[in-house]
Formats: structure tokens, C-alpha cells, sequence
């Protein structure tokens, strides 16, 4: 038998049910990232279990300070060799997750379970960084309850069922929900303090910074949306005009497309004044780790917030630093025509039209003929695109090319993807001595109705030219709309024969109907959570509260929590004070319901005065209650005498039911 | 003077007086004590810094990274300290407690006062730590509607009427973050007899050969027939052979028992000072009454006639205990 006090110097100390749900909680918080950290972690959480299953069952002691200096110093090395020496994310929530481990080697008292939860709690913070999903969220709410389950398992000494434990630890999480929301929507926001590490593990997604045949058609198979467009105005464009722009690849060495220095050139497109008829979207982007946004052609105008951004005179929207967290960004856009147009330097008009000197002979020749037929440069244009009318597919597996690719393309193979269009028509053009470029970007994307947005996904890619035209300015061709005009009209699903179409995404455009219409809505929500949660910053958190409550001003901040406060507050007194207030045994009840009935006869029951006494002066003043008066006494006099649970209930009916008898 | 700069210089100590004559004007002294709004107090724990400390880290964490979800953990911390608030309040509230009483103890023991506590119906009391302000912690639980008798240990540290001062009850419950606590005033004090000193009878008194022999003098003394088994009777006394023949319990008589009345005369303990004079004179009536001796004790004011027992134990213990206590014990 244990007394109180022994009870007491127990609770210092961690118990066994206590142990096993904070290793249950350990797990479970570090499981997602376990994944995303060098395998040989793995091996050290199993070890440190099993030591600690070693203690627990006391065949082996905790670990001296000599050896926890050596684990710790041997997982140091490892985890700066794993990175090289980069003081990265990656290797700061390596080494949070390898102490938050090796703390279980030391978990003896409840300070120590402590310490345990509140690392749990980083380490849920920590997965966020890498991943914000709304699975990952959800994920996240788990964590918490079993987190907050194991706290609460330090402070109970209780034995309880696994399922009451989970049940209370999960209550206690969605009390903490509302208030945690309030505090989600109303308290400021900064920008961000410092400079902060960025994740070096995350690939970059979306296309690089050159084009090579087959770069696009390997993109467009790999799952993924790019970003999300809502149109602000009343009108949106047409399917096919949709262009995002994104990059501008000027010089040609023979096989790959890649840039000049050109985005340096600052000052974005000037309006001619023609028309004001601008289209303002707003673009929630992903992450993709490089530095361009997209926008439709020609962007007078953009707000990215708090990233720094600008406009380029190539009409390209460029941040200062690679994209590495989710950016929602509002842009303008004019017509290029609408533009004030800038004549082209001799220098610029010699970049443009350059050509690896020896490639592609057969190609060069044919623009050449064409050149000498024709008086304009659009009869130039428009042979060319006559001559990919002809005979051409569009296909996602064209055959290799040699080390003319050009000419290999245009006079045996005949197949390609739009970067095969795109670069052999640029390559054509400036043979023709037409200024030309490549456009990478996405084009089209899919209207979502109910929550009207475009999503555009990475199977959207595409890549066209722009050709330069002496008194129109810069035009955009688009030479696959030549070939497979449906791919610009209705997008790739219908633009690619049914092989084609399975390897798009893993499938993606096969799946049965059923599942495509999931997938829909889940990326619907996606999209709203994205735009409504993640994205939620200073900007939207004004306007919100603008609309509600109209302002951000300190004091009505204050007040809306005090609000909050106390209509929680109000709720504990009404549903847990109050009824205290109000119980009532039945025979007060009974008691009330009679005093009420001898209302009608003028006659008050006072306070000190008993039933018996009561009915005696009832008797007196309405003679004919005689009988029923004489009942009630009798009943109210065997209730108080001989305390029996039927007499008690005999009274309490007899006085709700007064004067019947 | 000294008083004023002691207090100057604590102001912990300064605040915890002030707050403690708070607690007393709106708690009297009570035998009964029902735990309600009046009486709790409730304040962030260490462990509660602890936490917001956390919880400020990942603000910052979010902050920095522009994470929302991140910053969406932090006020989730936040918010679990608010709801433990409400929680830890009302695993205190409705908790009534009741004086039993505490028997007598020897000063340098630990006396255990007998408390007895009731549970609210419809509610589970978890992990609740109770202790006298400067007494050891003891832990308990309540099951709705329970009535618990409890002891708490206090130390009982010199001779005299120990009251035990303010009693704590505090819980935790459910995350650790929130304190809520009790300071309760409750009517009871327990009795501590003088801590026993052996020292040698003296021997102007009548009844010397006791003090001789000591306490290995039984052996000489003459059976002098049983005597009914009464509870307080010494075990040695007891007389197992009959009681193995199943003739029922009695005690041996010895006819040493029979001898003249002693008396312990506060005089002649006068080479003493008074808290050894008094531990002396309780280390004798201790002997006495394992010997059986009956005994009388002269006090400078008063005086109780010889006899024999647990009652008679108890009313010269308490007179020792209760021996000029107005100097403010």
C-alpha cells in the first residue's frame, strides 16, 4: 500500500503507460520526416527504441555522458557530411530530429516528457516547412491529438482506456480550435524578420532555363499544377489566347535554346494609349525554386507583395530572388498592340537573328528560297506554317534526331512536340532574316466553374516564338496550332492520340470519369485552401477585416477578443453554472406548479408556511376544496413523517394535479 | 526595525504576506470548506512559460518563413493554455474538504491530519496535490461522488499545539500549463507531547526501585494473578498460554504494580531547563506505563493524582504538552 506521499514522489518520475504513449508520439511526428532526411536516422530511432525498450525492461542502464557524447558527435559528423556543410533547413530539422531521438535515451521524469512534447510540437512545425498540403494538415491534426494526448498522460494518473485517452486528448484539441482561428484571422502580420535558410533539398520544378527537343515533352508527364489564375473582370479571355509567358530563349547553338542576358533590361511595356482595356488576374503560384512569374502578354502593371518583383522591357515578370514559397501576385495585362512599340537596335536585331553558322543547311536553304519569293514578311510566316500544315504530327515521342536536328526534324522525322515547332520555326525565321524568339511558358489550363479559376498544370507546358515585325512590333506564331489546332483550342487532353495520352501524367487524362471529376474537386479544394489559408497575409487579413468588422485598428482587435472572451465565457455560465442555479428536486418543482394553481383563488402559500398549515387555511376560505385540501395535508404530513419514496411521489403528483383528486 | 529591511528586501516574500492576508479576509477559518470561485486562484505554471516560450518560437518560425500553418501551430498552443484554464478550474471546483482530526503526536514526529474529502457527482478529480503550507505534497484522485479520507503529514518540529497553518491544494490537471490552486484556513490543531529524554529518576522519590531497575526490572517482581485483557495493556503482559488454550485474553498482574504511587514532581527535574524537564518527566510516564506503574505528576500550578492508562497517559502528556505555552507557541 502506497501512501499519498509515495503517490507523490512517483509523479516526478515517468510511468510506464506514459512512456509508451510519448514513443507513440515521437513516432508518429516524425514519420513524415523521416522521409524527407538521410536514411541512416531510421537506423538510429530504431536503435534508441530499442535501447530504451532495453532500460525500461532493466537489462540495460541509461547511457553515461560519454556515450551520449559520442552518439551526439557521430551523428553531427554524419549529418555534415550528409549535407556537405550546408547550414541549411534540412540540416537544422536533422539535427532536431536526431536530439528529439536521443532525448528518449534520457527520458526518466516527467520534465523530460515535457521537453519530449514540446520538440514534438517544433517537429510538427518543422513538416510544414517542407510540405502544406491538406493532407499534410490533416496528418498534422493527428499529430497534435495524439501529442496532446501523451501530455495529458503525464498528468493523469488514472488508468484509462486507449480510446478514452484519444477521445479526451482530441476534445481538448477542438476546444482549442475556435479561439485558435480568431487568433488565425485577427493578429498582424509581418513580413518576414530576417533572411531565413531556404530548403536546398526541393527540386525545381517546371522548365529550366534552356530548351532542348524532348525537355517540354518530359515535363508535360510529370504530375503537378504550376499555378492558379482567377480572371478579376467580367470577361475572360478566350481559351486559346491564353499564353502564359514565363521565359524568353534567344540564342541557338545548333540543339539548345537558352537566354541572353536580356531580363536585365528593366522598364516594363509602356501603354500606346490605343485602348484601356486591360485583364487583371490573380495568379497563386508554386513554388517552383526560379526566378519568373507568369503573365499573359504585355503586363503593364503587377503586385506581388511583399517579394520583390519587376517588369522587364521583354514583357516578363521577374522576381529578385528564386521562388521558394507560394506567391499569389495580381497582374495587368494590355495587348502587345496597345503598347508603345520601341524599333529595335542593330545590335539587338543581329542577336536575333543569329544562327550557329553550319548547322542545319537544308533548313537555312529553304528559308532562303522563301525569302527571295516573297515580298513580306508575313508571306513568310505564313509559308512556313502552310509548310508544317502539310504533313506533321504532334506527338509526345518523336524519334531522336542527329546532330542537325533542325533538318532532321523538317525534312525526315516530321515529328515532334511544340518544342520541336517552336524552335525549328525560330530557327526558320531567322535564316529568313526575320528577328525571331522562343516563348517557353503553359498554355491554356482548366476552367474550374464552381469556384471559378483556371488551374494550369504542369501538362499545360508549351513553347512558341515570337517574330518581330517592323512597324507591328513583336508578334506571337504559334506553330503547333498549325499542326494540332485542338491542342490551342481545347488544350492538350484532346490535342494527343490515346498512347500519348498515358503517359501524360501517369494516366491522368484516362482514368474513368468518376475519378477525373475527384480529382477536380480535390484540386478545387487544394485551390481554396491554398488561396484562403496559405496565402492568407497582411493584404487579404485588411480587406477581410475591412469587411467585417471594418478596420484593423488596434482597439478593435482588442475588442473583438474581448467579444470572444466573453461570449465563451457566457457560454460556461449558461450551460455549466446556470443549470446548477436552476435544479430543482421535484417536489419544488411540484411545490411551484401548486402555488400557482391556488393563485386563482387569491389565496398566497407564504414562504414559512407548510402544505398542512396552507391547506387549513384554504379549507377556510373555499369550502368546497374540503376534501382535496384534507388529502394534500395528509399526503405532505406521511411524506415528511414516514419517508417513503412512494408517499414523496403521491405528494408530488397530488400537488401538480390540485385540486383533482 | 529588522523586521521592516527583512521585508524590504524580499519583495516575494512582501507579496506572498499581502497575498495571504488577501486569502484570510475572504477565507475564514472553517472546519468545512467547499472549493468554489471565492477561494481558487489560478496562474500560469513554470511549464506554462515554458509553453508560450514555444509558442512564441514558432511564431517567429512562421513569421520568418511566411508559413501560415506554422503560425497557425502557435496560436494552437496558445489556445490550449486558454482551454486548460477552464479545465484545470474545474478539476478543483466542487471539491469539499472536511476536518476528521489528528491524534496526538511526540515533537520531532510527523503528524498526520485526518482530512476527509468529497467529490462533486458527475466528475472525476485528477491528480490533485495537497500539502500544509510547509508540509510534504501527497497526490490524489477522486471518483465522482467519492468521500476520501485523506492524512497529511506535517512535521512536528517542537512541543506544544501545532495548527498547521494554511492547508494548499493545487492541481495541474490536464497539460501542466495552468496552476489552480487553494489556500484554505482549516480548524484544527493537534496536540505534540515533549520529545522523551531518558535521564535517571531521580532518587529522592518514594517509589526509587522502578527507577533502579529500570526498565529490566520485571523479572523480579511476583505474579500476582490475570486480569481481564484491556486495549493500552503492554504486550508482554499479555498472557499467551492461556490465550493459546483459548481461555480468552488477559494480562499478567505483577504485584510490582501494586506498589506505592509514584510521583514525578516538576521540582525535582530542577536541574534541567524547562523543555529537558519536560521531555525527562515524559520519558518517565512513558516508563511508567509500560511498567505499569501508576504515577501522579506535580506541576507548579497544578496536579493530578496517580494513576494508571491510556486516559490517564493522555491527560499528563497533554498538560506537559500544553506547559506554559504563553509565550506564544
Amino acid at each position: 500500500m502506497h501512501t499519498p506521499q509515495d503517490i507523490f514522489q512517483q509523479q516526478q518520475l515517468i510511468r510506464h503507460d506514459n512512456l509508451l504513449w510519448l514513443l507513440i508520439a515521437q513516432g508518429v511526428v516524425i514519420l513524415p520526416l523521416l522521409f524527407q532526411l538521410p536514411l541512416w536516422l531510421w537506423l538510429i530511432w530504431g536503435g534508441a527504441l530499442y535501447w530504451r525498450y532495453q532500460i525500461f525492461k532493466g537489462k540495460r542502464p541509461f547511457p553515461n555522458s560519454i556515450s551520449k557524447f559520442l552518439i551526439s558527435a557521430l551523428a553531427i559528423v554524419g549529418l555534415f557530411l550528409n549535407y556537405q556543410g550546408a547550414y541549411g533547413v534540412e540540416a537544422m530539422v536533422g539535427f532536431l530530429v536526431f536530439t528529439f531521438i536521443i532525448k528518449l535515451l534520457e527520458l526518466r521524469s516527467r520534465k523530460d516528457g515535457l521537453l519530449i512534447i514540446c520538440i514534438g510540437f517544433i517537429a510538427v512545425a518543422a513538416q510544414f516547412l517542407f510540405v502544406q498540403s491538406i493532407w499534410a494538415t490533416l496528418y498534422a491534426a493527428f499529430s497534435c491529438v495524439v501529442l496532446i494526448t501523451a501530455w495529458k498522460t503525464i498528468y493523469v494518473t488514472r488508468e484509462l482506456p486507449v480510446k478514452q485517452k484519444l477521445t479526451g486528448g482530441g476534445l481538448l484539441l477542438l476546444q482549442a480550435i475556435p479561439l485558435m482561428l480568431v487568433m488565425f484571422v485577427v493578429m498582424p502580420r509581418l513580413g518576414p524578420l530576417w533572411h531565413t535558410p531556404l530548403l536546398n533539398q526541393q527540386a525545381q520544378t517546371g522548365f529550366s532555363e534552356t530548351l532542348s527537343p524532348g525537355d517540354i515533352g518530359s515535363l508535360v508527364q510529370s504530375t503537378g499544377t504550376a499555378f492558379r489564375v482567377t480572371f478579376l473582370d467580367e470577361t475572360t479571355p478566350r481559351q486559346s489566347e491564353l499564353y502564359w509567358r514565363g521565359l524568353i530563349l534567344d540564342t541557338f547553338d545548333g540543339r539548345t535554346w537558352a537566354r541572353q542576358s536580356h531580363l536585365q533590361f528593366a522598364g516594363a511595356p509602356v501603354p500606346n494609349g490605343a485602348s484601356q482595356s486591360t485583364v487583371n488576374y490573380e495568379i497563386l503560384i508554386e513554388p517552383h525554386r526560379y526566378p519568373w512569374l507568369f503573365s499573359l502578354a504585355e503586363p503593364i502593371k503587377s503586385d506581388t507583395g511583399s517579394v520583390r518583383s519587376r517588369i522587364t522591357s521583354e514583357g516578363l515578370l521577374i522576381t529578385r530572388e528564386p521562388l521558394t514559397t507560394r506567391l499569389q501576385y495580381q497582374v495587368s495585362s494590355i495587348r502587345p498592340r496597345e503598347t508603345v512599340y520601341k524599333a529595335l537596335s542593330k545590335q539587338q536585331r543581329q542577336q536575333l537573328t543569329a544562327l550557329p553558322i553550319g548547322f542545319n543547311p537544308k533548313t537555312v536553304a529553304l528559308a532562303e528560297s522563301w525569302r527571295q519569293a516573297s515580298d513580306s514578311a508575313e508571306e513568310i510566316i505564313n509559308k512556313a506554317l502552310a509548310f508544317y500544315h502539310q504533313d506533321f504530327h504532334y506527338t509526345l515521342s518523336p524519334p531522336l534526331l542527329g546532330e542537325n536536328s533542325v533538318d532532321d526534324f523538317l525534312f525526315s522525322s516530321k515529328q515532334g512536340f511544340c518544342e520541336h515547332f517552336a524552335s525549328s520555326f525560330t530557327v526558320l525565321m531567322r535564316a529568313a532574316d526575320i528577328p525571331a524568339r522562343v516563348v517557353v511558358g503553359y498554355q491554356g489550363g482548366r476552367y474550374d466553374a464552381s469556384e471559378n479559376y483556371w488551374s494550369i498544370r504542369q501538362a499545360d507546358a508549351h513553347a512558341w516564338t515570337e517574330v518581330w515585325l517592323a512597324g507591328i512590333g513583336w508578334l506571337r506564331v504559334d506553330p503547333t496550332s498549325a499542326v494540332a489546332p485542338q491542342r490551342v483550342e481545347q488544350g492538350i487532353d484532346n490535342a494527343l492520340q490515346a498512347d500519348d495520352r498515358n503517359r501524360v501524367a501517369a494516366g491522368q487524362f484516362s482514368a474513368p470519369q468518376w475519378l477525373t471529376n475527384l480529382r477536380h474537386r480535390f484540386d478545387a479544394a487544394n485551390y481554396l485552401w491554398s488561396r484562403w489559408v496559405l496565402s492568407y497575409d497582411a493584404q487579404q487579413q485588411s480587406q477581410l477585416l475591412k469587411q467585417l468588422f471594418g478596420g484593423k485598428e488596434p482597439w478593435r482587435i482588442g475588442l473583438i477578443f474581448l467579444l470572444f472572451l466573453g461570449s465563451l465565457m457566457g457560454a460556461y455560465i449558461v450551460f455549466v453554472i446556470r443549470p446548477k442555479w436552476q435544479a430543482r428536486t421535484p417536489l419544488q418543482q411540484a411545490l411551484k406548479t401548486f402555488d400557482n394553481t391556488c393563485q386563482q383563488w387569491q389565496v398566497q402559500r407564504e414562504n414559512s408556511e407548510t402544505i398542512a398549515q396552507f391547506c387549513l387555511r384554504l379549507r377556510g376560505v373555499q369550502p368546497q376544496l374540503d376534501t382535496a385540501c384534507e388529502r394534500l395535508a395528509r399526503l405532505s404530513q406521511a411524506a415528511l413523517y414516514d419517508q417513503q419514496q412512494d408517499n414523496q411521489k403521491q405528494l408530488v403528483s397530488a400537488l401538480k394535479q390540485f385540486p383533482k383528486e | 526595525m529588522l523586521n521592516l529591511t527583512n521585508r524590504l528586501f524580499s519583495p516575494i516574500k512582501v507579496l506572498q504576506a499581502l497575498f495571504f492576508s488577501w486569502v484570510d479576509i475572504r477565507n475564514p477559518v472553517a472546519t468545512t470548506v467547499a472549493l468554489n470561485r471565492r477561494n481558487l486562484y489560478i496562474f500560469p505554471s513554470l511549464t506554462g512559460l515554458c509553453v508560450f516560450t514555444l509558442s512564441s518560437i514558432l511564431w517567429l518560425l512562421g513569421t520568418s518563413y511566411q508559413n501560415n500553418l506554422v503560425l497557425a501551430l502557435s496560436y494552437l498552443l496558445v489556445s490550449l493554455m486558454m482551454v486548460a484554464i477552464f479545465h484545470t478550474y474545474a478539476n478543483l471546483a466542487g471539491l469539499t474538504i472536511k476536518v476528521l482530526g489528528v491524534k496526538p503526536v511526540f515533537a520531532n514526529e510527523t503528524a498526520y491530519f485526518s482530512l476527509q474529502l468529497s467529490a462533486a457527482q458527475h466528475k472525476h478529480y485528477e491528480n490533485l496535490t495537497i500539502r500544509w503550507w510547509q508540509g510534504e505534497a501527497a497526490c490524489f484522485d477522486l471518483q465522482p461522488g467519492q468521500v476520501l479520507p485523506i492524512q497529511v503529514a506535517l512535521d512536528a518540529q517542537k512541543r506544544g499545539i501545532l495548527t498547521p497553518g494554511k492547508l494548499l491544494i493545487e492541481s495541474r490537471f490536464p497539460l501542466g500549463v495552468i496552476r489552480c490552486w487553494t489556500w484554505v484556513n482549516l480548524q484544527t490543531s493537534a496536540v505534540v507531547f515533549p520529545r522523551p529524554l531518558k535521564v535517571p529518576f531521580p532518587v529522592q522519590l518514594g517509589c526509587g526501585n522502578a527507577g533502579e531497575h529500570g526498565t529490566g526490572g520485571q523479572g523480579m517482581e511476583d505474579f500476582d494473578g490475570l486480569k481481564v485483557y484491556r486495549p493500552g495493556d503492554p504486550i508482554k503482559h499479555i498472557a499467551w498460554k492461556h490465550y493459546a488454550r483459548e481461555k480468552g485474553l488477559y494480562s499478567k498482574q505483577y504485584s510490582a504494580q501494586l506498589h506505592q504511587d509514584c510521583w514525578l514532581d516538576w521540582q525535582d527535574f530542577a536541574h534541567f531547563e524547562v523543555e529537558q524537564r519536560l521531555s525527562a518527566i515524559c520519558y518517565w510516564v512513558l516508563h511508567f506505563e509500560r511498567t505499569q506503574q501508576p504515577y501522579g505528576l506535580i506541576m507548579p500550578d497544578t496536579q493530578i493524582k496517580p494513576a494508571i492508562g491510556e486516559q490517564h497517559r493522555l491527560t499528563v502528556l497533554t498538560l506537559l504538552a500544553r506547559f506554559n505555552l504563553a509565550r506564544g507557541v
